[in-house]
């Protein structure tokens, strides 16, 4: 028998959650790992509003769906008026500069390159 | 329903809730978590439900009837009946088309084409991942490692969502136990819950997306268009997507369970710079590589019948490791070359050693087990035989012109396989300085994180490659 199989794989490789003892660790974990992820989703809720909406046209069209797509569509023209999409829309435009940028003539496209050996 | 997804993040949210809400009740949020869990697998296909409730349902009683057996002699019939069937439902999904096909192409060489039934069998996602948990399951109860579960438990090993689809191979001795009692959270597996998660996010969206659509699936599309220049950086680029697709998966599939209360094996550990193919094999996939190793490489004799037989062990299990991923012969060859090279290495190790011979650098055996792989994913990657040969022709035609790699996918090439040589657990040393952050601060930087990770995402997401298996 391998140590794999009597103690379970934990016991052979470890776990990558598993963080060494501190007491810090045990202070209200629910309440802050539940304050950190309620935290992030509002801070995207303000500055990815977009990719809300964008997700939101993708869903099969329901009365449920047309019922909330004007707060949805109407949240996300409102953080774009007040700016809060702009950090997204110049790291956008940066990775977009990125993905166009070329040695030379390469063509990564589908097909092979037409001046190709 | 895919991980990186907003439709994912939303449903989670909600499992989150209900499961911390009902954290008095252990029960209650097991049968909450076992439904979130057929929700989840419902959404590609509402018939899997059922396959995997029959599945749970007949090892569940097939594992009582061992446990309550005292005759070894029954106990063994029924393991064998369990593991017959459940290879048998693996097969029939996974193997019936491939097997009539081979048969049509035999009867057509034989003159006797033209009855053979064309079958066209829809593959559960996830299949082969939760049939190889139900045999350890009941493998395990016959040796009497785990106390056979109940109903419940044993369905939600099976079903549990973050695990369900593409793994880790979560073994009952890991996490029956941990269902036993309600879990509990502290901030060092939140923290790095949730690293994982953003890594795996990055990974898969920005790594593992660009360099298929810009690198990898050119190269592979079109071969014989492309350069040797173009097709070495193509099979690099496989080697940097693949494992950040699948790496990304399993950190994703961890972090969500943390985040639950369960913890997961590690799955991926630097598997570059492993500094032979048994080293590799210790840091990839690590579930599947240890599960072969424990319920398959042993059972046939592993090393305690000779140095030949020991050969023919492993080259067997890699072989049988590369159908599982399908049924393909490209599958079949590159399980075949990783259980050569496997049978090779040991040879070479062994006669190195008795002759007293110069040891090569670590660097060397990093780099010729690097290529070793890298050649394996060519007939991983390819759509068939054919492809592969015809990519591994092109590739060695000797034109050195640049058609394809542009600044963009060689930077993330080189940063996928700069991954490998960070110091090891230097994730886990991070969540060890995140835990003493206040929430709102951890929260925020979340937030920055994944606006960055968004804004590089492309607008589809490709299903995970190891959707498929």
């Amino acid at each position: 028998m391998t140590t794999g199989a009597e103690k379970g794989e934990i016991a052979e490789v470890g776990s990558p959650v598993v963080i060494e003892g501190d007491p810090v660790a045990h202070r209200h974990p629910l309440r802050w790992a539940s304050v950190t992820i309620g935290t992030a989703a509002l801070l995207l809720a303000l500055t990815n509003a977009q990719a809300i909406a964008g997700w939101f046209d993708e869903l099969t069209p329901s009365a449920t769906t047309e019922r909330l797509r004007e707060p949805v569509e109407g949240w996300s023209a409102l953080t774009a008026a007040v700016g809060l999409d702009a950090p997204r829309t110049w790291l956008r435009g940066r990775w977009k500069a990125a993905q166009a940028a070329r040695f030379g003539k390469e063509k990564p496209g589908e097909q092979g390159a037409d001046d190709a050996p | 329903m895919q991980f990186p997804t907003l439709g994912f993040g939303l449903f989670f949210l909600l499992v989150y809730g209900v499961a911390w809400a009902l954290k008095r009740s252990n029960e209650w949020r097991k049968i909450a978590l076992l439904m979130a869990s057929w929700f989840f697998y419902g959404a590609w296909d509402g018939r899997f439900v059922l396959l995997l409730f029959l599945s749970a349902s007949g090892n569940w009683a097939i594992g009582q009837a061992i446990a309550t057996r005292n005759s070894e002699r029954s106990r063994k019939a029924l393991v064998a009946l369990g593991v017959a069937l459940n290879l048998g439902v693996l097969a029939y999904f996974k193997y019936a088309g491939f097997f009539f096909e081979q048969l049509a192409v035999l009867l057509h060489r034989l003159d006797f084409a033209r009855d053979v039934p064309l079958m066209q069998v829809f593959l559960p996602v996830g299949v082969s991942f939760f049939t190889f948990q139900a045999v350890s399951y009941l493998v395990d109860v016959h040796k009497r490692r785990v106390q056979a579960a109940s109903l419940l438990d044993l369905s939600l090993l099976m079903s549990f969502f973050p695990h369900l689809v593409a793994g880790p191979i979560v073994r009952a001795s890991d996490l029956l136990p941990q269902f036993r009692q309600t879990p509990r959270l502290d901030r060092g597996a939140v923290s790095a819950a949730l690293l994982l998660i953003l890594w795996g996010m990055f990974k898969k969206t920005v790594i593992a997306s660009e360099v298929a659509t810009s690198l990898v699936d050119p190269a592979f599309y079109d071969p014989l268009h492309r350069s040797s220049l173009d097709l070495l950086f193509g099979a690099y680029g496989y080697a940097v997507q693949i494992y950040c697709d699948f790496s990304a998966y399993s950190d994703m599939a961890i972090g969500l369970a943390a985040l639950l209360g369960y913890h997961f094996p590690r799955n991926f550990d630097q598997p570059y710079r492993a500094r032979s193919l048994q080293d590799f094999w210790r840091r990839w996939h690590i579930s599947l590589s240890s599960w072969l190793r424990d319920y398959l490489y042993i059972s046939l004799g592993g090393n305690r019948k000779g140095r030949v037989r020991t050969y023919l062990n492993l080259f067997v299990t890699m072989v049988l490791g590369g159908l599982w991923h399908g049924a393909n012969w490209t599958f079949i060859i590159w399980g075949a070359l990783h259980g050569s090279w496997l049978a090779i290495e040991r040879m070479l190790v062994r006669m190195f050693k008795q002759r007293g011979w110069w040891t090569p650098p670590a660097w060397l055996g990093t780099l010729i087990t690097f290529h070793v792989v890298v050649l394996g994913w060519i007939f991983f990657r390819a759509p068939g035989l054919h492809e592969a040969i015809a990519y591994l022709s092109a590739l060695v035609a000797g034109n050195w012109q640049n058609t394809l790699v542009t600044p963009l996918s060689l930077a993330l090439v080189l940063f996928g396989l700069a991954i490998h040589a960070a110091p090891p657990r230097g994730l886990q040393t991070l969540a060890t300085h995140v835990r003493r952050w206040p929430a709102p601060a951890v929260g925020a930087a979340a937030a920055l994180l994944l606006l960055i990770i968004d804004a590089m995402r492309p607008e589809g997401i490709a299903p995970f490659i190891y959707y498929q298996f």
